[in-house]
Order: structure tokens, then sequence, then C-alpha cells
């Protein structure tokens, strides 16, 4: 049990796929513009990302060394577009704010990573628990990144202003400077205090 | 067969296999969300259209038909790269069935980041009642703001009957009745020449619109003898 705990909570801070194995990071520069984005893209690329990991954990005795790549596409490009089209049918407003990034988890490198790296040596379990730890780790790093650019380029949160009248936002974080700002930075303090509980550790 | 034979071929039939029932699972999924799917896009383009037609004081719309049974698509012909040549007008009719406003769609193409797809709202007389951006990608902060009330609701109420210039401080700033947003002049100019090109269209083919919008046309030609 104790192992399939570690492969839950290992994504979230130690091996965080944007902080520390920073995977995914153009959808992530992209869509952190809004907090709202945020939360619908990482819940989202965690659907693909559970669904895609059980699945291929499931076949990865039947799918032969030589075409697990393409196997693997055709897995996660399935979903994919099965996310795309119930986000389109149910959640139209955010189905149009994520609008280009839905596709673009196809080629997000942290789902094929996962599949490569976990799914196709791992069990049924073990996959799916990665997956939901990848997935949260991915959707957090989302809506701290866009929480710090919403707030400091828009002053709102969730679209509730924060700042009194005077505050004049810096557009500047919104814009793609900002995304690569933020992301820096937040590189540099989640590796900080990894190396931190390590320490503590030893 | 020898080994490598046997293994492509293991290969051929799993993938294959795979890409099958991938493709039976896409299937499904599109049957079941397709009528969702064109039910949501419509219900988006008719929010807009609402907003835009004729209300009463408290806010209810006075149309009483459905706009977009009855929408038809005009081209402006002549040569221009500000627009996309495509209008779609909604029609709003009243309970007598006459036409109270209509409700355009057109897409500026001169935005800072691309098109910026809106709907504009005018009375039969060519006067704005409202604006709304329906997509665009302009500078978050920026240019986003031709969406808020504050840049919006200068159109309301102009008509070129009425002298309306829609010219903006930043084109003319001796001879102007629009105030562009400041840092975003590209996405102010957008927008007013969509309005602009909308208003001017509606004016060299109000008759033309009218009978159309009211849902009969002027001349009513027998399909049969139109072979």
């Amino acid at each position: 049990m104790q192992k399939y705990w570690h492969e839950l909570t290992k994504g979230i801070l130690r091996e965080n796929p944007l902080f520390i194995i920073v995977l995914g990071t153009c959808p992530s520069l992209a869509i952190t513009t809004k907090v709202e984005n945020g939360i619908g893209m990482g819940f989202a690329a965690t659907f693909v990302l559970v669904c895609s990991n059980v699945f291929i954990s499931l076949l990865r005795k039947i799918i032969p060394k030589q075409v697990r790549i393409p196997a693997f596409i055709v897995v996660i490009a399935s979903f994919v577009t099965i996310a795309d089209l119930v986000l389109h049918a149910y959640a139209y407003p955010l189905w149009q704010a994520l609008g280009l990034f839905i596709p673009l988890i196809v080629v997000n490198c942290i789902i094929l990573g996962r599949a490569e790296a976990f799914a196709q040596s791992n069990n049924v379990f073990a996959s799916f628990m990665d997956g939901v730890g990848m997935g949260l780790g991915f959707t957090l790093a989302l809506i701290l990144m866009s929480s710090i650019r919403e707030i400091l380029g828009n002053g709102t949160f969730l679209g509730m202003k924060v700042f009194g009248e005077g505050f004049e936002p810096a557009v500047m974080m919104v814009l793609p400077p900002g995304g690569f700002l933020t992301l820096g930075f937040l590189i540099a303090v989640v590796n900080v205090i990894n190396k931190r509980m390590k320490e503590r550790n030893t | 067969m020898n080994e490598t034979g046997k293994n492509s071929l293991r290969n051929i039939i799993v993938l294959t296999a795979i890409t099958v029932v991938a493709a039976f699972a896409l299937a499904i999924t599109y049957r079941v969300t397709e009528e969702k799917i064109n039910d949501s896009a419509r219900l988006e383009a008719l929010k807009s259209v609402k907003a835009v037609l004729p209300k009463d004081a408290k806010g209810n719309s006075l149309y009483a038909n459905e706009p977009d049974k009855l929408a038809f698509e005009m081209k402006i012909t002549e040569d221009q790269k500000q627009v996309d040549p495509a209008l779609v007008f909604y029609p709003g009719l009243n309970d007598k069935g006459e036409v109270i406003g209509f409700a355009v769609k057109v897409t500026a193409k001169i935005g800072y980041g691309g098109d910026i797809q809106m709907m504009i709202g005018m009375t039969p007389k060519g006067e704005i009642l409202d604006i709304q951006i329906l997509s665009m990608n302009e500078t978050p902060g920026l240019g986003t703001k031709a969406n808020e009330p504050a840049f919006k609701d200068q159109f309301k109420g102009k008509s070129l009957e009425t002298g309306a210039k829609f010219v903006l401080n930043k084109d003319d700033s001796s001879n102007y009745d629009l105030d562009a947003i400041s840092g975003a002049t590209i996405s102010s100019r957008a927008v007013t020449y969509a309005v602009h090109r909308v208003v001017t269209f509606y004016e060299a083919h109000k008759a033309e619109i009218m009978t159309k919008g009211s849902g009969n046309t002027a001349n009513p030609v027998n399909p049969a003898l139109n072979r």
C-alpha cells in the first residue's frame, strides 16, 4: 500500500511534472493567463493522463516493443478527442477558453512521458495512482502559476477584483514574458523546497 | 515463417486492433455528443443575438421570432481589407411580424491578434443598439477592453442618419466622435471600422435587407419556374 501512496504523492512536489521534470511547459506558459483556464486545462489533462495510463498499463503485455509509440499515440489521441467532444458538448464556455490547447494535450509530453516511463512497466493500479498524482501535480502547478499571473497581471482572482481601485495591474504578467518569469521563479522555489526536505531527511 | 516475419505480423495485428477499437470509441462519443454540440453552438449564437436586439426598459427582449431561423448572409462586394465580406443578418421581428431590429455578425480582419468576431445590434433605421464581441485574440488587459462598456457604449445610439461619423480620435483629432482605448489603438480601430462598414452597407442595401428580414421576398420566384 505504501508503494501506491508514494506513486500518488510523488507528482505533487518531489517529481512535479511541470517544476521538476519540466514537461508540458508549452501549454502551461500559454494558458495560465487566467485561473479558470488553469483549472480547466489541469483537469482535462488529468483525465487524459489517468485514462491513457490505465489503458497502456492494461495493454502493456500485448503491445510489441517496436510499435509501442504509435500505439500510445493512438490511445492518447482517442482520449483527447473524447475529452474535446465532451467539453464541447457540456462545458461550452470552458471549451472556447481552452481552444487549441485541448487538441494539444495529444503532444503534451507529460502524457507520453508517463506512458513510456511508468505505465508500460507497472501494474494497472500503480499506473492509475501515478496518473492521478501526476495529473494533480500538473493541475496544482497550473493553478499556482495562473493565480500569480492573473492577480499581478489583471488584478483579479477567478475574475473577482482583489485590489482596490488604485491598483494598476502589471499587464506584462499576462503576456508571454510574464509566463516565462513566473515559471522560472516557481521552478527555483520548488527546487529549494525539495533540497531542504532532502537535507532534513538525511 | 521466420522469427522476423512473425514479429512484423504481430505488430500489424496489434496496431490494427488498437486503431479499430479507438475508431469505434470515437464514433460512439461523436454520436452521443453531436446533437448537444450543435445545440450549444446555436444557443451561444442566439445569446449574443438576444443581447444586442432591442429590449424594453426592464431588459426583456422585444422580438417574438427565432432570429436564427430567418438569418441570411450578404456579401460586401466592394474591395476592402478591414472586414470579412460575409455579413450574417439575424432579424428580430415583433409579434405583428414587423422588423424591429437586426443583429449583424461581422468579422474584423485587422485586429492586433487577428480576427475579431462581433455581433452588432441596430434598429431598422440603422441606429446602433449594442455591440458584443464574440471572439478575439487581443492583448489581455489592453485590447480586450474593446468588450467593456467604457468603449462599446460610445457606439450606442449613433447612426449615419443622425450624422454620426464613426471616426476615432486617433484617426482624425479634429473631427472625431469616438475615443480609442488607450494603449489599444489597433483593436479600437478594428472594431470601429467593422461597425462603420456594417452601417454603411446597411444604408446602401436597406430595402433589400428589410424585405429579406421580414421573411418575404419582394419578387417571389416560383421554384418550379426557376429551373
